[in-house]
């Protein structure tokens, strides 16, 4: 007979582990309230590479829910409010995944909502102008160029000749491999 | 930073670093960094690394001719780190700041960097090479950060050769002439020609 996970294990793991949390449902449901909820919380350390083996310091953090007390479960883009509880902050998150464990539990890797570093940008960019846009002028190259390569006819294809080796040998001329020059570095 | 002490390719890549970071743009920069030496922590976002990511040396002529003599191609690499929850922002400033960089380029002395005295001024003789990528959180983009990094370099070219430094001039040559052979030092006085060579040292003076 198969383990009742939620009644069994979850349950009273969440009674004593879980913190409330308020579920925002911006993309499972549209429009609808914010609702209440609880979950496990989890954050730990995770390293972001960047350029040249950089390493960009930040957080993995998840939440984990009891599927059955959710009648629509989150979905990315719904939004996650912690609150302050028992001496530990929160945050405002975005749900960025949702993974089932099979054993009726959802774990939410959350995105935290911050504030967007640099605010603007662009107004304050370009402040010379923007460079040329740089156009290839393929009807002066094709009119100036073209009739006199006919004129001069193409150049000739050079390719290594593999069969010329056999003519200079039925000449009897000297084809031995040419001799390695060595730099000799004792006499220097 | 001088041709004395450290390598054109660092002095390139410092002078170019040190007017992009007058670039309007970057002035909210929490922290400008010359090498990924250092983790990025969330209060130093925006970010703005250079590095000299890569330095290729090729001979410059035959290799075997003369002194060594290279042509440098040094990848000089940018890092612009921000955050934003909304993607299409996020690439919109990476975008601007691609843009803000390539724009230096409209700089009329972009290619040179004046030295103090004696050295003459550092110049790049031309851009060989350039990328761009933009990159969002991590591989498995389950980090918490909304982060976004350009990752841009340019590869700027330029030469060096390595002359001979001649401690042991050859300054004079003295020749004893004792003529006719067999010489007989009864018959003729030997008599000594003294050839002064116009050397590096004679050069310098």
């Amino acid at each position: 007979m198969a383990v009742n996970f939620p009644q069994f294990v979850y349950e009273p793991n969440f009674a004593v582990f879980a913190r409330p949390v308020t579920i925002i449902p911006v993309a499972s449901q549209p429009g609808a309230p914010a609702y209440p909820g609880r979950g496990i919380f989890d954050t730990n350390e995770t390293d972001v590479i960047g350029l040249d083996g950089a390493i960009i310091s930040d957080q993995k953090t998840q939440l984990d829910l009891i599927i059955k007390e959710y009648p629509t479960l989150p979905i990315q883009g719904d939004l996650v409010d912690i609150p302050y509880n028992e001496d530990i902050d929160g945050g405002l998150f975005e749900v960025e995944d949702a993974d089932d464990n099979g054993g009726g539990e959802l774990t939410l890797t959350l995105r935290r909502i911050v504030d967007p570093k640099p605010n603007i940008v662009y107004p304050v960019g370009l402040d010379v102008g923007p460079p040329t846009f740089g156009r290839p002028h393929l009807f002066e190259v094709s009119d100036m160029i073209y009739p006199l390569s006919l004129a001069v006819g193409a150049p000739a294809f050079d390719e290594p000749s593999l069969a010329s080796s056999i003519v200079i040998n039925a000449l009897g001329l000297d084809v031995d491999a040419p001799s390695f020059d060595a730099p000799d570095l004792v006499a220097a | 930073m001088t041709p004395d002490i450290h390598s054109y390719s660092l002095i390139i890549k410092e002078g170019i670093f040190a007017r992009i970071k007058q670039l309007p743009i970057f002035e909210s920069v929490k922290r400008f960094a010359s090498s990924p030496m250092r983790q990025i922590q969330p209060e130093h976002i925006p970010y703005l690394g250079c590095y000299l990511s890569d330095e290729q040396m090729l001979p410059d002529g035959d290799p075997n001719a003369a002194e060594p003599r290279f042509i440098h191609n040094v990848k000089v690499s940018f890092s612009v780190v921000i955050q934003n929850n909304i993607p299409d922002a996020a690439e919109e400033n990476l975008d601007a700041a691609h843009w803000a960089i390539m724009n230096y380029l409209t700089r009329q002395d972009w290619h040179r960097f004046p030295m103090p005295k004696p050295f003459p001024p550092v110049e790049i003789e031309g851009i060989a090479k350039g990328s761009r990528q933009h990159i969002f959180g991590n591989a498995t983009k389950d980090n918490e950060t909304p982060y976004a990094e350009l990752r841009m370099d340019l590869t700027v070219k330029h030469r060096t050769s390595f002359r001979p430094v001649i401690t042991d001039d050859l300054d004079s040559i003295h020749v004893l002439v004792a003529y006719p052979w067999p010489y007989d030092p009864n018959a003729e006085e030997p008599f000594l020609v003294v050839y002064d060579l116009k050397t590096q040292a004679w050069r310098r003076q």
